[in-house]
């Protein structure tokens, strides 16, 4: 899952960052609103972590302007605003939810898997999907009622494939899933992680779409 | 302090009795004079009635009043007494005719002599007995206006109090108001006199609201502020539990330092605003900027290297006495100096300069740092600017404080770009000092 940071304070961004990225979401930190406004027209981000204060473009107007060009990806109001008329006024220019400064790295986690279930219309905290359930709160994967060993990728990659199960990735939007900005990637790094999962998960777990990627084979 | 009541009703009281005590004794001396001229009138009038053939014996006036005190005595031309109304109070025969005032039997006596025929008439009166006829009659013309004593007193009073009201309007009025709610005093209705006072009133309401309301917004701003540091602390701490490694370990509480580094510096700041603002009139004295200048620069040389920074200072004048607060340029040139610091990359240069003009001091700090972009400068001295993009966690205040300062200072600011368009140059035009007449 891949999450859009704009946080204009050097030294909070870099916290987001790396908390997120331990939690293995694929993290790009802007710190202005032009930046922001950039990386949004981009279009490959699972969720929006969004400081209102920011330089050059108010993150208030970013959020409006955002909205009114159709963009629909979930957006987390980050601020140090605490009035009920700030939430009030950011929720109603199209903010999912909101979380106000000071927080704690749990309760930001839970929000932001909370907005990417309600993204695909999902109840469940749990990802079902024939014999696999996935929980991204937790990290842990069960096959067959056994638990399932997996890396921090190979689970990115999975939870990638499971937004909503069944839908077609391409080798790029995979890549984008699991790297942001400035992480090393190998060109061959997708084939490896779908070569480990299939022999974890049987061969015919995910489907290779010739010439277009891969997708989780429906229940017979 | 007497109270004004006190002093209007002693003040209109004695001098309504010290007007009718004039009054009165202006009264009794005209009364007097006319009691005088009709007395000595009566006294012709009796002589006249002095029958002409007066028997040469020895007569009483029985029927004369002996309230009067009028003596009548009668000499025949060989100076013989040949009458005497009161022979208890004989009087000496005067050889001058007319009106006359003499001393006998103890007091003072008015005495007319008149020549009838061959015989001398002498009609005399006491003039006590006339100056207590005199006091009589003043006393009782006076009368009436001492009776109305009382009732001018009850008007004072009635008076005085009903003038004094709005005074106790306008104390129920500043009772009634709150630092929550300083509306102005109603002017409307309250006499002239009181006027400039409730205007004054007002006014300092009024300034006492903008400054209420200036500190509201300062607390809210502040701790507003403090929120992000507080995050960063927060979630750095978080971090360092999470840490999987003692290296890791290592490096979260080493940026966790730097965040309490920053908390402590944004409160330190906080402070010094708020010390600054709270002593409108700081005790003012003759400051040398060139010992300031040295001073500072001497304390940020320690920090200036650990950046490979060449840090100086330069002075275009040895005459640099600015009136002023010491601590208070020291911390504006300490925080310009600080700013020049932080913003500008390792291996640049922060300059002190120390100008003279005619007109003014030029204190100068400029930097070889990133500069401000021209549309942002006019913005930097607000509180809890940070500049788009700043790299370095600045609490946003240090330059509301030089502003504060300057402003106590009566000192201009001016943002430029540094020489040769690059980095940033802060100048503080003082005013210069006059020297003190003596």
């Amino acid at each position: 899952m891949r999450l859009l940071l704009a946080e204009d304070d050097p030294m909070i961004g870099e916290n987001l960052e790396e908390g997120l990225r331990a939690e293995n979401y694929a993290v790009d930190w802007v710190r202005d609103g032009r930046g922001a406004e950039l990386a949004l027209a981009q279009q490959v981000y699972d969720v929006i972590l969004l400081d209102l204060g920011l330089p050059q473009k108010q993150g208030f107007t970013l959020l409006q302007e955002y909205r009114q060009r159709g963009g629909d990806v979930p957006v987390l109001v980050i601020t140090a605003r605490d009035a009920p008329s700030d939430r009030v006024r950011g929720l109603d220019a199209g903010a999912d939810d909101y979380l106000v400064k000071p927080f704690d790295f749990e309760e930001l986690f839970a929000r932001v898997r909370a907005l990417l279930r309600r993204r695909v219309g999902r109840a469940n905290p749990e990802i079902v999907f024939r014999e696999l359930t996935l929980n991204p709160a937790t990290h842990i994967a069960c096959f067959r009622g056994q638990p399932l060993s997996l890396s921090a990728r190979e689970f990115a990659l999975l939870y990638a494939l499971l937004d909503p199960p069944g839908c077609v990735m391409s080798r790029a939007q995979l890549m984008e899933k699991l790297y942001g900005w400035g992480e090393e990637v190998e060109s061959n790094t997708i084939d490896v992680y779908v070569h480990q999962l299939r022999k974890k998960l049987g061969s015919d777990f995910i489907k290779t779409v010739r010439g277009v990627g891969f997708k989780l084979a429906q229940p017979a | 302090m007497r109270t004004i009541r006190r002093q209007l009703l002693i003040g209109l009281l004695a001098g309504t009795l010290i007007s009718l005590a004039v009054a009165g004794v202006a009264m009794y001396m005209t009364a007097s004079e006319e009691a005088s001229e009709l007395f000595d009138y009566q006294l012709q009038q009796i002589a006249a009635s002095v029958p002409e053939d007066m028997p040469r014996a020895r007569v009483q006036i029985g029927d004369r009043d002996p309230d009067e005190d009028v003596i009548v005595q009668v000499w025949d031309a060989r100076r013989n007494l040949i009458y005497v109304s009161r022979p208890d109070l004989r009087l000496p025969l005067r050889s001058e005719l007319g009106f006359d005032t003499i001393e006998a039997h103890g007091e003072q006596w008015r005495v007319l002599s008149k020549r009838q025929r061959d015989t001398i008439i002498q009609v005399a009166q006491s003039m006590r007995s006339r100056e207590l006829l005199v006091l009589d009659m003043a006393l009782h013309s006076l009368l009436p206006f001492f009776l109305l004593i009382p009732g001018l007193a009850v008007l004072i009073g009635a008076v005085v109090g009903r003038s004094l009201r709005p005074l106790q309007q306008m104390a129920t009025a500043v009772r009634q108001r709150s630092p929550n709610a300083l509306q102005p005093l109603p002017v409307a209705g309250m006499p002239p006199e009181i006027h400039p006072m409730l205007d004054a009133i007002n006014d300092l309401m009024q300034r006492l609201e903008h400054a209420l309301d200036a500190q509201q917004a300062f607390i809210a701003d502040a701790a507003h502020e403090l929120r992000t540091p507080l995050t960063a602390l927060k979630l750095q701490m978080q971090l360092a539990e999470r840490a999987q490694t003692e290296e890791q370990r290592t490096a979260a509480f080493a940026k966790l330092n730097q965040r309490l580094d920053r908390a402590t510096h944004l409160v330190q700041q906080l402070l010094v605003l708020a010390r600054h603002e709270a002593q409108p009139e700081p005790r003012v004295e003759t400051v040398d900027l060139v010992e300031v200048a040295q001073q500072v620069v001497a304390e940020q040389a320690l920090l200036a290297e650990s950046k490979q920074m060449d840090l100086g200072v330069e002075f275009g004048t040895e005459q640099a006495a600015v009136l002023g607060q010491r601590e208070g340029l020291r911390i504006l040139l300490n925080n310009l100096v600080d700013n020049a610091l932080r913003y500008t990359p390792v291996g640049g240069r922060v300059d002190v300069l120390l100008l003279a003009r005619a007109q003014s001091l030029q204190l100068i700090v400029q930097d070889t740092g990133p500069g401000i972009p021209a549309a942002e400068r006019d913005r930097v001295f607000n509180r809890f600017y940070r500049m788009t993009g700043a790299s370095a966690a600045g609490s946003g205040l240090g330059l509301a404080i030089v502003k504060n300062i300057a402003d106590q200072h009566g000192a201009e600011l001016r943002v430029e770009e540094g020489p040769a368009g690059l980095g940033l140059k802060v100048t503080v035009l003082f005013a210069r000092a006059r020297p003190r007449e003596a």
